[in-house]
């Protein structure tokens, strides 16, 4: 249940001399290196630059589960596995907030991140909300490699499949939740899949079981181990095999590249152009750094990024607020926490399994509003200023252009700040 | 995350299609003449105990320890619970109802999907906040207002301004306004600003147009009591809103619900009777029906921790100038439980909504 620590990418180093936003840096996420300027770095919605290392991993000390397992009355294991639910859900927000901003590698974190509202699970899904680490380190162990793995890796997930009732998808009585929202959401996409694929897909995927240390195992009784029908060929599909087979599908290579072109590049081309880009997908294996980072370097994403061209998620906002400050003060993360919510965008409570909103679709007063009062409020706070690590100055690089209220780069100072935090223009991305 | 369970729902209702009706009733002129109050009882009410037969049997024999024993008769073998006696003055001048067995044919007990599925009156979840789209089949803008601190997706969507407006927001101040001129060709800074200006321009006109708190009536120190205060400003203030939204949490009673329920509902009662009173005071305000929802009822059997867990139909409280007292709808039967031990529901929320709307 514990995520892994991962061998760190020594990225800190390289950001470090980014903080100018002059600097490009190598982020390791191919084989071989590739170039992301701090306006990408932004894009992307990682952390602009650390002035120094993150220290110790927010995610590596998680509470120890009490064990309500043992209670001997029903009622007080009811109200254990309550509390233990909602203390693990709170721990991993705020963790995963802290490694976000300050943590060692802020750009694969990011990343992570973008597939986390790909594939979101909602932590009062989850009776132990700490399975959602396990879902952070299966998506880390695929960054570098294809999409091929990624779905596969979600869909071997403890907290995917029980978030989307996978775990009561039995041969005898089928669950078809999982396996519609594979086809929709996490494959095909509308309109190419019939009733039927929905029906045999939810049957390659019977069997799932979760052994108690949080890890599935297939349960030969409730698999249907038959023959199944899908998209036009007959075979005795399980997980994996449905997962590569629905990879192989043009659908899928185009589906997924528009649902991460609107989250780095901005509203949808012709269909035309994300056909040449899933094409040239496909001739790379689905490979995720290629997708990455052939869509960042777009000559649409260039234009979009010079410009500011796109609203930045509440998640990125806070992000890098918390990192301009500097402060690692808990009352920084449970502020911000709070005020996210607010923003419609509490880390792992996607309102609905097909995500948050992105870009225009944040174009909500509430929310709006939301974002300037939580900017506020942790400005406020003076334990999070006290204990601030800022430079001396606010660098131009900190907003694609120019902000309307100010004037960068600029002397650090509170009056500032505050004026950087109400600026539209620190909205944009 | 998401069931998609293909509900049968009432031949088919959607909120656009229930709401149709109401286009023909588009505003002729900009003064709203009604405004819809919606008050979220946040957690999941336990409708048994606010309004139920408590003298049933069954009611007796399933709640051993939270059977109400000094209900306040209302009905035939129906009584309120003793807290809400603040509100009886609003009974006996009819301007108090409630309807019964509220619920979903196929109740969710998560409280986010509950939650999502009343705001947009969509069994599904998915569609725009169930008000906004109300407004937008009358021809109306709004403003729809959130007085509760977190706002409502119920007042949002279907292209209508929807406010947040709150003793904290109103301390915060208003966005600073920025020059249009510097967006250029941005084209979502420009769209984001010009958001912000139609919602400041609304707030403030809002803001200065507050009326006093009619002489006499005392609001409750609750933030329930302050939501309703800035209702009362609003309703009086010659621009009421079409809309306006307000929240009561904690109504999510696992365990030792006698004591926290109870107070719950004199929190609600004193606010509400407040509210009621404002009403009965201010000359200058358009009709007002307030409307309570909650995601779901509680079980009919109290649980080992002295409370209850998540069931199914509830009741919903309307109050105001037009009101179907004293009930709409019956109670659920106690002995006719669904496989869970859940009152099985009789009025799904669309259609709660339909005619609440049409009042």
């Amino acid at each position: 249940m514990r995520a892994t620590a991962s061998p760190e990418c020594d990225i800190l180093t390289i950001l470090a001399a980014a903080v100018s936003g002059e600097t490009s840096v190598a982020a390791p996420l191919a084989g071989e290196a590739w170039r992301l300027d701090a306006a990408m770095l932004r894009r992307l919605g990682s952390r602009p630059a650390m002035p120094e290392s993150g220290g110790a991993d927010p995610l590596a000390a998680p509470p120890l589960p009490e064990a309500c397992e043992k209670l001997p009355e029903q009622s007080s294991r009811r109200d254990c596995f309550r509390r233990r639910g909602v203390g693990q859900g709170r721990w991993v927000q705020k963790a995963w907030l802290e490694r976000l901003a300050f943590g060692p590698t802020p750009v694969e974190d990011r990343l992570i991140q973008l597939w986390l509202g790909i594939f979101p699970v909602h932590w009062r899904r989850l009776r132990q909300p700490l399975l959602l680490l396990d879902q952070i380190a299966a998506i880390r162990g695929q960054l570098s490699g294809t999409y091929v793995d990624l779905l596969g890796a979600m869909v071997a997930n403890a907290a995917v499949q029980i978030s989307l009732n996978g775990l009561q998808n039995l041969r005898a009585k089928p669950n078809e939740n999982l396996g519609r929202e594979l086809l929709e959401l996490f494959s095909l996409g509308r309109g190419n899949y019939t009733e039927t694929d929905v029906i045999e897909a939810s049957r390659a995927l019977t069997g799932y079981r979760l052994r108690p240390d949080g890890s599935l195992v297939i349960e030969p009784r409730r698999y249907d181990d038959g023959e199944k029908r899908i998209l036009g060929r007959r075979d005795r599909f399980d997980g994996p095999s449905l997962v590569a087979w629905l990879c192989q599908q043009p659908a899928t290579a185009r589906h997924i590249t528009a649902r991460v072109w609107v989250r780095l590049v901005g509203p949808l081309p012709p269909p035309a152009r994300i056909d040449t880009i899933a094409t040239d997908w496909r001739s790379q294996q689905l490979s995720l750094p290629w997708l990455i980072q052939a869509l960042l370097q777009s000559p649409e994403a260039t234009a979009s990024i010079r410009a500011g061209g796109m609203l930045r998620d509440p998640i990125d906002v806070v992000i890098a607020s918390l990192a301009l400050l500097g402060s690692r003060h808990q009352e920084a993360f449970s502020s911000a926490n709070a005020s996210m919510a607010r923003m419609g965008q509490g880390l792992f409570e996607a309102p609905t399994v097909k995500g948050w909103p992105v870009d225009r679709e944040w174009l909500n007063l509430r929310w709006l509003q939301a974002r300037r009062s939580g900017l506020q409020a942790l400005l406020a706070n003076e334990e999070v200023w006290a204990s601030r690590a800022m430079g001396d100055d606010l660098p131009a690089s900190l907003t694609p252009i120019p902000p309307l209220s100010l004037r960068l780069p600029a002397a650090t100072s509170r009056t500032q700040v505050a004026a950087l935090f109400a600026d539209p223009v620190w909205q944009l991305k | 995350m998401k069931r998609r369970h293909v509900l049968n729902l009432v031949a088919g209702l959607s909120a656009a299609a229930l709401l149709d009706q109401l286009k023909a009733r588009a505003a002729a002129s900009r003064r709203v003449t009604r405004t819809f109050v919606l008050l979220e009882l946040q957690g999941g009410n336990d409708g048994l105990n606010t309004l139920g037969p408590f003298t049933n049997a069954a009611y007796l024999a399933a709640r051993p320890r939270l059977a109400i024993r000094d209900g306040l008769p209302v009905g035939e073998q129906l009584f309120l619970h003793p807290q809400l006696a603040p509100l009886m003055p609003a009974w006996s001048a009819r301007r108090l109802a409630f309807a019964l067995g509220v619920g979903w044919p196929s109740p969710n007990r998560s409280h986010f999907f509950a939650t999502d599925q009343w705001a947009r009156a969509d069994a599904s979840a998915n569609g725009p906040g169930w008000l906004a789209e109300a407004l937008r089949q009358r021809g109306s803008m709004g403003p729809l207002v959130a007085l509760g601190p977190e706002g409502s997706p119920a007042l949002e969507g279907a292209e209508r301004i929807s406010l947040q407006m709150s003793p904290a927001s109103r301390r915060a101040g208003v966005i600073p306004p920025a020059d249009l001129s510097l967006v250029g060709a941005n084209t979502v800074l420009g769209e984001m600003l010009a958001l912000e200006a139609a919602g400041n321009r609304e707030l403030r006109r809002l803001s200065q147009a507050l009326a006093p708190l009619p002489a006499g009536v005392r609001l409750p120190a609750s933030p329930l009591g302050q939501q309703v205060g800035l209702a009362l400003q609003l309703l009086g203030s010659g621009m009421a809103p079409p809309v306006l939204q307000m929240a009561l949490p904690g109504f999510d009673t696992h365990a030792n619900q006698q004591q926290s329920h109870g107070q719950r509902l004199g929190m609600l009662a004193e606010a509400l009777a407040a509210f009621d009173q404002g009403l009965q005071l201010l000359s200058n305000r358009p009709s007002v029906t307030l409307l309570t929802t909650s995601e779901f009822g509680r079980r009919l059997a109290e649980n080992a921790s002295g409370g209850t867990d998540h069931g199914s139909a509830s009741v919903a409280l309307l109050l105001g100038d037009h009101v179907p007292h004293p009930f709409l709808g019956a109670y659920p039967n106690l002995t006719k439980l669904d496989p869970r031990g859940d009152l099985i529901p009789s009025i799904p929320p669309p259609e709660l909504y339909r005619q609440a709307l049409a009042l």
